[in-house]
């Protein structure tokens, strides 16, 4: 059985979310993000950025579980 | 000595577990290599992540830290992969699996090419690939048993002591055996290189963001892209994240644990959750090889960073517990590598060429003699030595990646894609001759990674070719269609 036109639509929009959400991890963000210096208890920004959308990348696929897409 | 009685109790403890799981066997060779396809999302969790994560994972990702700095922390972004490539990919695989009754990776592409070429290039790439990955692991291994030993144990000895320990367990239990020591593995490796990264730390430091601030004052260049030596260059970050991503999870001993899951919500479930292990694994490891580079600034192989720091300065019970979780790593990688190639050997090869009509007794004989016959290959392997475990790594990534353009048109099926099998053998053909040219003639051309520049005529000429040749089946075609729609409904 296909899966219904809802479920079809919110596979996709979760897709496309990951990729964009991932495409922040790529090359050109993290070498702007090496570049910044921010007082942040000594930790590099580079490492708190990529962290963050790390985060945000597993909880999309943690949601996408919950819901069976 | 302390460390190396550490190494010794751990592996009696895996010695001890493999005897359990042969006394719940159930003899046929379904469970022998496939644990019966009844693997829970808790046992396969750890069976992922402790295989995945090897030697590479304590020794090398420490050493790349030390050496190219923080850029290193893009390995994030291909831990996250593996997540989104087992809740796509893997679903799918184990629904084909489970309808076919697939074992191998060449299983499943035989049938969907209706060719038997391209079942032998696939487990011919299977066995090559995933054997280097052996020597990575020998590697591992002969570096922390001449440390915890302090040099009174050969590499070449120590080497042999596990690999005998690895092919012992899996001799008596199969994959159950594997799987129930990589559970165990998977746990102490982990608290171990979290533990050694934060005694190391606080030894020296008053908090790892101490660390980093003076990281940043004497060597800003460890903290910034591309890094000191320029390593991470925009194409090398793409390439390291695909061929670390789908190059290791195409090898066979990642591919079969797909098969082996209860159901496909353990599969999901297992894609969401993984990437927490595997990513956060390289946190300590960049504290050991950031801080390491302040320490131990002119070591000649980065890759010994971790040992050295821990014989050097942390005490001799937790530098124990912390190299036999080093041991555990390999090992359960190790074991991994050598219950796929048993197994494509005795499914692709034996059964199909040699003994098609065998006893199930027979062919679990045969795929012993196969562990032992791979023992010896190991054991030869691991004489060859490198200093630089991730450049191995890559390398087999990078030809396990050639199955990338005929699994995913397997995989999702699509006008766009649609490949014949003249088209996948071409391509792979294609590929593998790229990967010589941009590894070894004139490696990583436009500091794109080899792998990627493989992967990418691979994919062109499969598709040229495929256009002209014939194609599948319209009733394989259909089959496939029809076997990957989810068994809930979720299409």
């Amino acid at each position: 059985m296909n899966a219904s036109p809802v479920q079809a639509r919110e596979r996709r929009r979760y897709f496309a979310l990951f990729i964009g959400l991932f495409l922040l991890t790529q090359w050109p963000f993290a070498q702007w993000a090496s570049l910044v210096h921010l007082p942040l208890g000594g930790v590099p920004f580079l490492a708190l950025y990529l962290t963050a959308v790390y985060t945000a990348l597993i909880g999309l696929l943690i949601a996408a579980a919950r819901r069976n897409l | 000595m302390i460390a190396l009685a550490f190494i010794g109790g751990y592996l009696i403890i895996t010695l001890v577990i493999g005897v359990v799981a042969n006394r719940r066997a159930e003899g046929t060779l379904e469970d022998f290599l496939l644990y019966g396809r009844k693997a829970s999302l808790p046992l396969l969790f750890l069976t992922m992540v402790a295989t995945y994560h090897s030697a590479f994972a304590f020794l090398g990702s420490s050493g790349f830290f030390y050496k190219h700095g923080i850029g290193f922390w893009v390995a994030g972004t291909w831990t996250i992969l593996v997540g989104a490539i087992t809740y796509t990919y893997g679903v799918r695989i184990w629904r084909l699996g489970k309808q076919f009754g697939y074992i191998t990776p060449a299983d499943l592409l035989a049938d969907a090419y209706e060719s038997e070429t391209v079942r032998l290039l696939v487990a011919s790439i299977s066995i090559f690939f995933s054997i280097l990955y052996i020597q990575v692991q020998a590697q591992g291994l002969g570096y922390i048993i001449s440390v915890a030993s302090e040099n009174r144990i050969t590499f070449e000895a120590g080497t042999a002591i596990l690999l005998t320990v690895a092919a012992l367990y899996l001799l008596m239990g199969g994959l159950r055996a594997v799987y129930w020591t990589d559970a165990l593995q998977g746990v102490w490796m982990y608290v171990a290189v979290w533990a050694g990264a934060l005694a190391i730390t606080y030894h020296f430091w008053a908090s790892p963001a101490e660390m980093l601030a003076q990281v940043a004052a004497v060597r800003p260049d460890l903290l910034t892209v591309p890094g000191p030596h320029g390593f991470f260059t925009w194409p090398m970050w793409l390439g390291l994240g695909l061929v670390l991503s789908f190059g290791i999870v195409l090898q066979p001993h990642l591919f079969i644990r797909y098969y082996t899951a209860d159901s496909e919500r353990t599969l999901k479930w297992l894609g969401a959750t993984i990437p927490i292990y595997l990513l956060t694994l390289f946190i300590p490891t960049a504290l050991i090889g950031l801080g390491g580079a302040l320490i131990l600034p002119d070591l000649q192989v980065p890759d010994r960073i971790f040992p050295e720091l821990l014989i050097a300065y942390v005490s001799p019970w937790l530098t124990g517990i912390i190299l036999a979780g080093a041991t555990a790593a390999a090992m359960s990688t190790l074991d991994s590598i050598l219950h796929a190639n048993t197994t494509v050997l005795t499914r692709d090869i034996y059964q199909r060429y040699v003994r098609p009509e065998a006893t199930r007794e027979h062919y679990i004989m045969v795929s012993r003699l196969f562990v032992l016959a791979l023992l010896v290959i190991g054991y030869l392997l691991s004489l060859g030595q490198s200093g630089y475990l991730v450049i191995i790594v890559t390398l087999s990534g990078a030809g396990a990646l050639q199955l990338l353009p005929s699994v995913t048109a397997a995989l999702f099926p699509s006008p766009f894609w649609r490949l014949t099998a003249a088209g996948v053998t071409a391509g792979i053909v294609a590929g593998l001759a790229t990967l010589v040219v941009t590894l070894i003639v004139w490696p990583h051309p436009l500091t794109l990674h080899g792998g990627v520049w493989g992967t990418a005529i691979n994919w062109i000429v499969a598709l040229v070719v495929s256009r002209w040749t014939r194609p599948v089946s319209a009733a394989t075609v259909r089959r496939f269609a029809e076997a990957l729609q989810s068994t809930d409904g979720q299409g």
